[in-house]
């Protein structure tokens, strides 16, 4: 610091607040930081960090989040663009509504073979193709180019399941999930935009929760509609922007003046106030012929997959207690790496377990914090510090949840 | 920037070594304890070597990522529950001696408003002038030193006068 002239008094007060102890930094942080950076480098193309697991219910976010985002809303500031619009969404609905199959391609802000509901607007795009053949049951198929896949071709010989796998053509791990109760929500919305349209149309009814815009431009009409994020972020605002529901939104829907028909579909994140397209549908196609066997021409009998059965024991010791005490037991046993206690733990993170075990087996945990909500997530987040076995720090967010048959918490995300 | 550039990783290392002891000095004075002023100036640096946008003053920037990382780790620990049995006691007396001058420095610094405590710190404790914490704070400079003047006046009143 520059010497200054100060009075007497003055410079005896900043004596007094002057540190008569110097401290300077550990001899190993500059090497921390530069291995911390090369390896953040390195880790460009690797899987990111998931916030919560492969969430299939609530789904792709794509569209299917969307129904979440305008089914609750905030103000809407202009009624008449709100009737406008509700008039464009019903027009595009009837006609559709007849529909057999569906056949949608779209652009998503995310990695190939990261789950299929994981969104960030700071990554690039990646190509997605959803097809549905309308039925009972719907079957459907979901497909990351050459990422991960979901895949629902109704019960044959082999059983009923949903299939989900990674590394798309070449992908020879999998999961396998019982259907029932599978398509709800946001991904029967998913499968069916028609879904999506009544219920803007119904938020535009409601007159409330949304802010439209209509253009003309005489061969197509573009309703934009903004809306904010839902959920809670009083306790903490780490969910926000991490999937439509959870961002502040743009939609951008354009219909083809002569039919009525939905042509293209965005959405925009807002972050800082900017938008930023993550979602973006390339065609929809009604009515196209399609065979279940044209939903994918993956040979499922190349994939080993593994039967996902996350309703866990009661006996468990992560049922009936609370996120905080679950989150300690799993940190401890990420020390000794307790496969009892993690089988169950970490059930969602299926194949990618051998490869956790190799960065987390040998931790100290430094502390954990207090458990806390955000967003619409239904379970809660543990901030905790570890020093992983070869010394690095690490400070992770986990994210728990216990919203099955036995209340066990099983991690979600957050390594 | 892209983290996997040697010439960043050359950038970073820079910067490593021209401000590193004057980032964790105040970081040390402001959070109290080693391991979470690492924390907040490794994250910082970290911030600062990915950032795709360019930076007009990184000295600036970096204080401000420092100083506001601060403020989150001292909210954070009023959350965090340490795990006694896992931290490890310390062994060196001179940490525990920093820790009671950083406490004693903060008794002082409690009587003052925030705004004046942390100008005083960043002058005094990380050693920046008032032009650079006004850069820092994004503040003018005479509101920068009339909130150290006003902060000094104010322990003056009350341990001298």
């Amino acid at each position: 610091m520059k010497k200054q002239e100060y009075s007497t008094s003055d410079e005896q007060i900043i004596q007094m607040l002057t540190p008569k102890v110097e401290v300077t930094p550990s001899a190993d942080l500059r090497e921390r930081i530069l291995n911390a950076a090369q390896a953040a480098g390195q880790q460009t193309s690797a899987p990111q960090k998931r916030h919560t697991r492969p969430r299939i219910s609530y789904w792709l976010g794509a569209i299917g989040s969307v129904a979440a985002v305008v089914a609750v809303a905030i103000t809407m500031t202009l009624n008449t663009p709100a009737y406008a619009a509700r008039k464009y969404f019903s027009n595009a609905l009837i006609a559709v509504q007849d529909a057999k199959t569906m056949v949608m391609k779209l652009k998503v802000r995310t990695e190939s073979d990261e789950p299929i509901d994981y969104i960030n607007p700071s990554l690039g795009f990646t190509p997605a193709t959803v097809k549905v053949i309308y039925g009972e049951p719907m079957l459907w198929c979901i497909e990351k180019e050459n990422g991960r896949t979901l895949l629902y071709k109704g019960a044959d010989k082999a059983g009923d399941y949903v299939y989900q796998w990674i590394g798309g053509k070449d992908g020879n791990m999998g999961w396998k999930q019982n259907p029932e109760g599978y398509v709800n929500g946001d991904l029967a919305i998913m499968l069916d935009p028609r879904l999506l349209l009544n219920a803007e149309s119904r938020l535009a009814e409601d007159r409330k929760g949304t802010k439209y815009e209509i253009l003309d431009n005489g061969e197509l009409v573009i309703v934009r509609a903004s809306t904010t994020a839902q959920g809670n972020y009083s306790q903490s605002d780490y969910m926000m922007n991490t999937s439509l529901a959870e961002a502040n939104t743009i939609r951008v829907y354009s219909f083809a003046k002569r039919t009525g028909e939905l042509v293209q579909m965005r959405i925009d994140f807002v972050v800082d106030d900017k938008p930023i397209t993550v979602i973006e549908t390339q065609s929809i196609a009604y009515d196209e012929p399609l065979t279940p066997n044209d939903l994918s021409n993956k040979d499922l009998s190349t994939i080993s997959f593994q039967q996902l059965d996350i309703a866990k024991s009661a006996s468990s010791p992560l049922a009936g207690i609370t996120a905080d005490e679950a989150a300690k037991i799993i940190l401890q046993a990420m020390k000794s790496w307790d496969k009892e206690i993690l089988g169950t733990a970490m059930a969602y993170y299926g194949d990618y377990i051998p490869k956790l075990e190799s960065i987390y087996k040998g931790l100290e945990v430094k502390s954990i914090g207090k458990s806390f909500s955000s967003g619409l997530y239904p379970g809660k987040f543990v901030k905790c510090k570890v020093i992983l076995a070869d010394g690095r720090k690490e400070t992770l967010t986990l994210a728990l949840r216990n919203d099955n048959k036995n209340k066990v918490w099983l991690l979600d995300g957050g390594l | 920037m892209k983290l996997n550039s040697n010439n960043n990783i050359e950038q970073l290392a820079e910067w490593i070594d021209e401000w590193q002891e004057q980032l964790f000095r105040y970081a040390f004075y402001r959070v109290g304890n080693r391991s979470d002023a690492e924390d907040v100036v490794q994250d910082a640096l970290l911030k600062i070597a990915s950032t795709t946008t360019p930076i007009s003053n990184p000295k600036a920037y970096l204080f401000r990522i420092v100083a506001n990382g601060c403020v989150d780790s001292l909210r954070q620990k009023s959350l965090l529950q340490p795990l006694q049995e896992r931290i490890p006691a310390t062994s060196y007396s001179e940490e525990m001696e920093a820790q009671e001058e950083f406490k004693r420095i903060e008794r002082l610094l409690s009587r003052l408003p925030e705004q004046q405590s942390e100008v005083i710190r960043l002058h005094i404790h990380a050693g920046l002038k008032f032009t650079e914490i006004a850069e820092t704070l994004e503040q003018p400079v005479t509101t920068i030193k009339s909130r150290f003047a006003s902060g000094i006046e104010k322990l003056k009143q009350q341990f001298i006068n």
